[in-house]
C-alpha cells in the first residue's frame, strides 16, 4: 500500500486516494478542429512506461484535491508530488 | 464464565442535536465569514477551531464544516447569506445528511486502529486535529475534541455500519453506548 | 504414552503445568511451553506424516516455521479444523487434538505408498505428459481422482466461528526478530526516544539464545529495559509475513491460539498493518539440509533443531546419533547432545581438514570424527536405523564405503546456513551471493531497510561459525538406482533427479525449473530447499550460483488463515449496507428489498398470498389507476453553486441550460467525452447561480467525482462549487391520476393546480408542516410530484402520505413496478439500456442534443465516424407474437427463426416485463439499424431449440401523446 504525500494533508495511505491515470493529457482546445484519430488518441491512448510515469491522483477520502505525482512504475518510488496544472519538476531522468 | 461488566474502554454517544453546515470558500472569504459570525476559524487544513459543540473544521483548502447546535443553523445561514452574497461561495445545510457520533475513553484509538489507516499518535493527531479519512469501508470525518474524546461525522446511511464496526473493534476493550 | 524422551531437568518448559493432548487418537502428555513437535518427540514420536507424492514416512526435521514435513491437522472443536499446521510452531495447549495427514488407511500403513514404488512413472512434471487419453476420462476419471489425491490436509467444512481483527500501527522503527541482534536494535532506537515495534514469531523473545543450554542473563536485562521505554511495543507470537511498498509491513499476531479457554471478546488472531519509517530485519538464518540418498527418513533432523529440542524443551530426540555436516555449527549440537546422554556414533565431516575449537572439543570428548566423508545412504522405513558413510573421491564422486553402515536412530544434518532474506527480498532489496558463507546475503536495499545479525551474514553471535564450510550441494549417488531418492524439497517430494530432468528437458531459468518441478512451491515456500535447488542447478550447468539467482520471494512468509486476511469484513460487516430513512416503514409493509449498489431499495410489496409477479402487476396497475408512492431517496443529488453554474451545466450536459428559469427543471443527459451515455437525471434551477442536480442511484458518487475532476483539472477558472446532498434529502414520488388529490391537502404555501404548477417546475413548500421542495417530474408518464424533505423527516412524510392516500386507494410501489412503468413509456435507464457504448442517437434521443450550443463533453465524440453509422445498435420496442411470453433480458436477437450455427446476432434485449396496463409483455432492445426496422419480425433463439418471434416497434407502448402527464 503506497504512502502518498498529499500536498495538503501530508503522507496518507493509498486507500484514501484514487489514481486518475496519466497526467498532462490536455483536452484538445478546439475539439471541432481535431481529427478522429487525434480524438481517439486523447480518449484512449496512454503510455505504459517501465520507469518514470507522471500521473494524476485525487485525495478522494481526504481533502478531495487533485494533484500530480511522478512515480517509478518499477520500484513504486514516488519521485515528486506537484500541483495540478503545474509542469513536472526536473527529475534528471526521462 | 463469570458474568461481569467489562470496564468500558470506549463509550459511544450519538449527537443528533448537532447541526452541520458546509462552507466552500477561499481563505479570504472564509475569514470574512468567520468575522461576520465572530467565530474562531481554523487557519490550517485538517484542523478544528472553537468549542466542542460550536466548532469549525477545515477539511481542505476551500472546504469548511461547521458543527453547531441544530437550532442555530438557520440563524447562521441568515447572517452569512447577505455577507457572502457577492463572494464566490457555497453554504449548504447538511444537518440531515451527516450523523455525529462521539467516542470517548482510553481505548478509542486502538478501536479506531482496527479499521482506520491514520496515525493517531499524539505526535501526528493532536487535540483539534480533524480530517476526512476512511473507517473500514465508510468515509468519515474524524475530529479530536480532547485527549480521550473523539467525534466522527458520517453520512447517515453509513452510521449503522460504523457503529457495528466500532462495537466489533472495541469488543475486547468493552464498549458502552450512551443514549443521546 | 509416557514421555520417555523428556530430560529430568532443564529446558524452558513449565513442569508445574502438565498438559494432555491427542495425536491420531492416542492420549499423550506434554508441558506448557512445549510445541506440538517437542511434545511428540518427548513421547518418542518421530513419524508424523506421509509425503505429498510418494507417501513416504516423514518425521520432524526442524524446530521452526521452515518445517516441511510435520504438517498436522488440528481440531480445535466447534468446527475449527486447521490443515497443514506446522507442529514445530503450534504451541501445546490442554486438550489439543492433532492428526497426521495424507495417508489411508493409517499413518503406519498407507496404501498411497504404492506411489513410492511407482516413482519411475511419477517424476517431476509427469502430469504434463499424461492424462491425455481417452478424452472422455478427463471429467469422469482423471479429474475426480486427481482432486482426491491433491493436497495434504483436509479443508474445514464449517464456517470459521472465530473472530479476527486488523490493527493499523505506525512507528519510526520496526524491528523484525527478537533475538539478540533484534533486541539490541530495538534498545538502541528505544533509548533514542523513537517509536519502536519489535515483532517476534516465538512465544518468548530471545531468538537463538533460547536454544543454548544456559540462556544469557543479558536477555532478562534487555527485556527489563525495553519494558521501561513507553514508545516501545513488544509483540510476541507475531510473525511478520509481508514487506510491501513504502515501509508497509504486515504481521500476524496469534492472540489466543495458545489459550485453552480464551476470553471470547478477544480476536483469535490480529493482522497488524504497520507503516514504518525504517525497518530493521533481524530474522536470523535457517540451517540447510544436505541432499543425499535417503535424506528424508523420520529421525533425520537439522542439527540446530536437535539442539533446540534438547536445550529449550528438555527433549532427547534419539538415543544414538550420526552427525553429518560440512561446517562447525553441528559440532556444538553434537557436544550438547553428548553432554545430556545421547550417544554420538560419529561426526561425518565433508571437509578434508576441519580445525578449530569445536572440532577439538569433540575429539577431546571422545567423539569419533571422520573427515572428507559423507553419508551415502540410509535405511529404516518408519524410523532411520542406519547410515552408510563413504569417503569423497578427488573427482567429486565417492571413494568407497567406510566399513559397515552405522546403527543410529537419529541423523543430524548441517549443510551450512542461509541468512533469512525473505523479507529483505520482498522489500525489493537485491541479494548477493557470499562465497565464504556459500549463501545469499542482503545486498543493496531499495527501501529504508537494514539487516543485522545472522540474516545480514553476521554470524559473530552464533555458537560455532558456519564458515569455513565445504560446499556440498548434493552427495554423489552411490549405486545409481532408479528408486534411490535424494530429496531437495521435502514438502513437494522433489528429488535431485527431478532437477536434472528439468535441465535435460531444456529448462534453464530457475523460475522455470521451479515451476516444472514444483520445488519451493509448498506451504514452506522452499525455506529449506530453495538454495540447495538453485545451487544444484548451477552445479549441473557449470555456472556460478550467483548467475542462476533466486526465484522471487513473495508474501505471505507463512500461511495465513483467510479469517485473518478478512478481519472484521465478513457477515454483517462484509460491506456497508445503506438504508433510506423510510426503510423501516417499507419493511413493516412487507417489502422485499433488492440491492442497488450498496443501497437496499424496496423491490416490491407482496400482500399475503402474492408472489412477485402478482405484487408487481398490482402495483403497476394501481399507479395508472389511482396513484402510487415510491421511495426515490437513493438517487444522487448534487448542489451546484456559483456564477458559472449555468456555463458548467452547459458543458457537462448535452442540452442547453442558459435559459432554464428559476423554479423550473430540465432532464439532462451526461455523456463521456467518447460520446457515450454516462448518466442522466433532472436538474432544477433554484436561482441563477444555484442548481439542484440529480443523478442515478448507482452513478451518484462517480458523477460527483467526475464533475469535481473537471472543475479542478480542466476548468479551474470556473466559479462553481459542488456539494453532495444525496443524503440530506429524503425523496418520495407520487405518481398517478390521483397524485394531486393525495398531496394537495398536505401542502401549505404552494398551489398544486396545473396552471400554477406546470410540469417540470419545482416549488418550495411545507408538506405536513415540514419545510421542503416539491418537483413536478414524472418517470411513469403519469401526473406526478416528487416531495423532498430533510432526510430525518422522511419517515414522517411517508406516513402522512400513506394516511392521505388511504382515501384514494394509493399503493406503495417498488423498483420493479417503477421499471415496468417507465418501460411502458420507453424511458431509458442508464446501465440497463446503456452499457457505456450507447450514444443518444442510438437511443433515438436526438432531441436532447443542443444544436446551437458550444462545446460540451461528448460533442466531439459524437461526431466520430463510427458513432454516426446507420447500422449501430439502436433502441427499439419488441412485442412478442405470443403476448403472454416475456423475453429474457440479455437474450440475443436473430433475423432468421432458426438460424444455422454460428448464428448472426443483430441485437439483444435490454429490458423485458409483463405489462398489466397493456395486458401483455413488452420489451426494449438494442438492434442493428433498429430505427429502420419498425414492423419487422425478429427472433429470440432459446436453449430449448424453439425461438420466440417478436415484432419490432417504436419504444413507446402507452399514451404516445403524453396526455396522462396532465392528470
Amino acid at each position: 500500500m503506497l504512502l502518498i504525500d498529499c500536498p495538503h494533508c501530508g503522507p496518507r495511505a493509498e486507500i484514501e486516494f484514487r489514481c486518475g491515470g496519466e497526467a498532462h493529457i490536455a483536452r484538445p482546445a478546439s475539439p471541432e478542429e481535431t481529427s478522429d484519430a487525434a480524438w481517439r488518441d486523447y480518449l484512449y491512448l496512454r503510455r505504459s512506461p517501465k520507469g518514470l510515469h507522471l500521473e494524476r491522483w485525487n485525495h478522494i477520502h481526504g481533502c478531495q484535491r487533485w494533484f500530480n505525482v511522478a512515480r517509478d512504475t518499477v520500484s513504486d518510488e514516488i519521485l515528486a508530488v506537484y500541483p495540478m496544472g503545474s509542469p513536472p519538476p526536473d527529475l534528471g531522468r526521462t | 464464565m463469570a458474568d461481569h461488566e467489562k470496564a468500558a474502554g470506549i463509550e459511544l454517544r450519538p449527537r443528533p442535536e448537532l447541526g452541520k453546515l458546509t462552507l466552500r470558500a477561499t481563505d479570504e472569504v472564509a475569514k470574512l465569514a468567520a468575522d461576520v459570525l465572530g467565530r474562531p476559524w481554523p487557519a490550517a487544513i485538517n484542523r478544528a477551531a472553537g468549542e466542542v459543540d460550536d466548532r469549525t473544521l477545515r477539511l481542505g483548502p476551500d472546504e469548511f464544516l461547521m458543527l453547531v447546535a441544530r437550532t442555530t443553523v438557520a440563524g447562521l445561514v441568515d447572517r452569512l447569506r447577505p455577507a457572502l452574497a457577492d463572494h464566490h461561495h457555497a453554504l449548504v445545510d447538511v444537518s440531515a445528511r451527516l450523523t455525529a457520533l462521539e467516542l470517548s475513553g482510553p481505548m478509542v484509538r486502538q478501536a479506531l486502529a482496527a479499521a482506520c489507516p491514520l496515525d493517531l499518535h499524539d505526535s501526528s493527531f493532536a487535540v483539534d486535529a480533524a480530517t476526512r479519512t476512511m473507517l473500514g469501508k465508510a468515509e468519515i470525518v474524524l475530529d479530536r475534541l480532547a485527549a480521550d474524546r473523539w467525534r466522527l461525522a458520517v453520512n447517515r446511511s453509513l452510521a449503522p455500519y460504523v457503529e457495528a464496526l466500532l462495537h466489533e473493534a472495541g469488543r475486547e476493550f468493552g464498549v458502552r453506548t450512551r443514549s443521546p | 504414552m509416557a514421555e520417555n524422551f523428556r530430560l529430568a531437568e532443564g529446558g524452558r518448559i513449565d513442569r508445574e503445568r502438565p498438559l494432555r493432548f491427542r495425536f491420531n487418537g492416542m492420549e499423550m502428555q506434554g508441558f506448557a511451553g512445549d510445541t506440538l513437535a517437542s511434545a511428540l518427540l518427548a513421547n518418542g514420536i518421530h513419524l508424523v506424516g506421509r509425503s505429498f507424492k510418494y507417501h513416504r514416512p516423514r518425521g520432524i526435521m526442524t524446530a521452526g516455521p521452515e518445517e516441511p514435513n510435520a504438517l498436522l491437522q488440528l481440531d480445535r472443536g466447534g468446527g475449527r479444523s486447521d490443515p497443514n499446521m506446522r507442529a514445530t510452531v503450534v504451541e501445546l495447549i490442554d486438550g489439543l487434538d492433532a492428526r497426521s495427514q495424507n495417508h489411508w488407511p493409517s499413518l503406519g500403513f498407507d496404501i498411497g505408498a504404492i506411489n513410492d514404488l511407482l516413482s519411475p512413472l511419477l517424476p517431476a512434471g509427469f502430469y504434463y505428459k499424461t492424462f491425455k487419453w481417452p478424452a472422455s476420462f478427463w471429467k469422469s476419471v482423471y479429474e475426480p481422482r486427481i482432486r482426491a489425491a491433491a493436497g495434504l490436509g483436509v479443508a474445514p467444512t464449517e464456517p470459521d466461528p472465530d473472530r479476527y481483527l486488523h490493527r493499523h500501527a505506525h512507528c519510526d522503527v520496526l524491528v523484525v526478530g527478537g533475538g539478540p541482534a533484534g533486541l539490541d536494535a530495538a534498545l538502541m532506537a528505544g533509548r533514542a526516544g523513537k517509536r519502536v515495534i519489535l515483532a517476534d514469531e516465538q512465544s518468548e523473545l530471545g531468538g537463538g539464545w533460547l536454544a543454548r543450554p544456559d540462556v544469557p542473563l543479558a536477555l532478562a536485562g534487555r527485556l527489563t529495559e525495553l519494558a521501561t521505554l513507553p514508545e516501545v511495543t513488544l509483540l510476541t507470537r507475531t510473525t511478520v509475513t509481508g514487506y510491501y511498498d513504502h515501509g508497509y509491513v504486515v504481521a500476524l499476531e496469534r492472540v489466543t491460539d495458545h489459550l485453552a479457554d480464551p476470553d471470547p471478546d478477544l480476536p483469535r488472531q490480529r493482522l497488524w498493518r504497520i507503516r514504518a519509517r525504517e525497518v530493521v530485519l533481524a530474522t536470523g538464518a535457517i540451517e540447510r539440509p544436505i541432499v543425499f540418498t535417503g535424506n528424508d527418513r523420520p529421525g533425520v533432523m537439522l542439527a540446530s533443531a536437535a539442539r533446540a529440542y534438547l536445550n529449550r524443551f528438555a527433549v532427547r530426540p534419539g538415543t544414538r546419533a550420526v552427525v553429518f555436516t560440512n561446517n562447525d555449527t553441528a559440532y556444538v549440537a553434537a557436544l550438547d547432545l553428548a553432554a545430556r546422554g545421547v550417544g554420538i556414533a560419529c561426526i561425518v565431516d565433508a571437509r578434508a581438514n576441519p580445525e578449530g575449537a569445536h572440532v577439538a572439543a569433540a575429539r577431546a570428548a571422545g567423539i569419533r570424527v571422520v573427515t572428507n566423508a559423507v553419508v551415502a545412504g540410509t535405511e529404516g522405513r518408519r524410523r532411520i536405523t542406519q547410515a552408510a558413510v563413504a569417503r569423497l573421491a578427488g573427482d567429486g564422486g565417492l571413494a568407497g564405503h567406510l566399513g559397515e553402515p552405522m546403527a543410529c536412530d537419529l541423523l543430524l544434518v548441517s549443510g551450512g546456513w542461509n541468512p533469512n532474506v525473505s523479507l529483505f527480498s520482498q522489500s525489493r532489496g537485491r541479494l548477493r551471493f557470499d562465497e565464504r558463507l556459500q549463501a545469499f546475503v542482503p545486498g543493496e536495499a531499495v527501501q529504508a531497510t537494514s539487516c543485522v545479525g545472522a540474516c545480514a551474514g553476521d554470524f559473530s553471535g552464533f555458537d560455532g561459525d558456519p564458515a569455513p564450510l565445504r560446499p556440498l550441494w548434493a552427495v554423489p549417488a552411490d549405486r545409481p538406482s532408479v528408486r534411490a531418492k535424494a530429496f531437495v524439497d521435502f514438502q513437494n517430494d522433489v528429488t535431485a533427479k527431478d532437477l536434472g530432468l528439468a535441465l535435460t528437458e531444456g529448462f534453464r531459468s530457475i523460475e522455470h525449473v521451479k515451476r516444472y518441478t514444483t520445488t519451493g512451491m509448498g506451504t514452506d515456500q522452499g525455506k529449506t530447499s530453495n538454495v540447495n535447488a538453485l545451487a544444484l542447478v548451477a552445479e549441473k550447468l557449470a555456472k556460478p550460483v550467483a548467475d542462476v539467482g533466486t526465484t522471487t520471494f513473495r508474501p505471505p512468509y507463512v500461511p495465513l488463515a483467510f479469517g485473518a486476511i478478512v478481519g472484521h469484513s465478513r457477515g454483517a460487516l462484509f460491506d456497508v449496507v445503506r438504508r433510506t430513512p423510510m426503510h423501516e416503514i417499507a419493511a413493516a409493509k412487507g417489502a422485499v428489498f433488492e440491492d442497488v449498489g450498496t443501497w437496499k431499495r424496496a423491490w416490491y410489496f407482496p400482500k399475503p398470498g402474492e408472489d412477485m409477479h402478482a405484487a408487481v402487476a398490482r402495483e403497476t396497475a394501481a399507479v395508472r389507476r389511482t396513484a402510487g408512492l415510491l421511495d426515490a431517496s437513493t438517487l444522487g443529488k448534487i448542489d451546484v453553486q456559483g456564477k458559472d453554474a449555468r456555463t458548467f451545466l452547459d458543458r457537462v450536459y448535452t442540452n442547453a441550460w442558459s435559459k432554464l428559469a428559476p423554479g423550473m427543471c430540465r432532464y439532462g443527459l451526461m455523456l463521456g467525452d467518447d460520446g457515450f451515455v454516462m448518466d442522466d437525471g433532472v436538474t432544477a434551477c433554484l436561482d441563477d447561480r444555484h442548481f439542484h442536480m440529480t443523478t442515478t442511484t448507482g452513478g451518484a458518487a462517480r458523477v460527483l467525482a467526475w464533475l469535481e475532476d473537471l472543475l479542478q483539472t480542466e476548468w479551474p477558472g470556473l466559479e462553481v462549487y459542488l456539494t453532495s446532498v444525496t443524503e440530506e434529502w429524503a425523496a418520495i414520488a407520487i405518481n398517478g391520476p390521483k397524485a394531486r388529490d393525495v398531496l394537495a391537502p398536505l401542502v401549505e404555501g404552494c398551489d398544486l393546480a396545473a396552471d400554477a404548477f406546470p410540469h417540470m417546475a419545482w416549488r418550495p413548500a411545507r408538506i405536513a408542516g415540514i419545510a421542503g421542495r416539491i418537483f413536478r417530474i414524472s418517470f411513469t408518464g403519469e401526473l406526478a410530484f416528487e416531495v423532498n424533505v430533510p432526510a430525518d423527516r422522511g419517515a414522517e412524510i411517508l406516513e402522512a402520505l400513506l394516511e392521505a392516500g388511504r382515501a384514494h386507494d394509493v399503493e406503495l410501489y417498488g423498483t420493479e413496478a417503477m421499471h415496468v412503468l417507465r418501460a411502458e413509456k420507453g424511458f431509458i435507464i442508464v446501465g440497463q439500456e446503456t452499457d457505456g457504448t450507447v450514444t443518444p442517437l442510438d437511443l433515438g434521443m436526438d432531441w436532447i442534443i443542443a444544436k446551437k450550443k458550444g462545446d460540451f463533453i461528448g460533442k466531439r465524440g459524437l461526431t466520430r465516424e463510427d458513432l454516426q453509422h446507420p447500422d449501430r445498435r439502436q433502441l427499439v420496442g419488441l412485442l412478442t407474437a405470443e403476448p403472454e411470453r416475456v423475453l429474457e433480458e440479455g437474450a440475443q436477437l436473430t433475423e432468421a427463426a432458426n438460424p444455422a450455427v454460428p448464428a448472426r446476432m443483430v441485437g439483444h434485449v435490454t429490458s423485458a416485463y409483463h405489462s398489466p396496463n397493456l395486458g401483455r409483455s413488452i420489451a426494449l432492445a438494442l438492434v442493428e439499424g433498429g430505427h429502420g426496422r419498425h414492423g419487422q419480425t425478429l427472433h429470440v433463439p432459446m436453449p430449448s431449440g424453439q425461438s420466440i418471434a417478436a415484432l419490432v416497434t417504436k419504444p413507446l407502448f402507452i399514451d404516445p401523446e403524453g396526455s396522462r402527464l396532465h392528470g
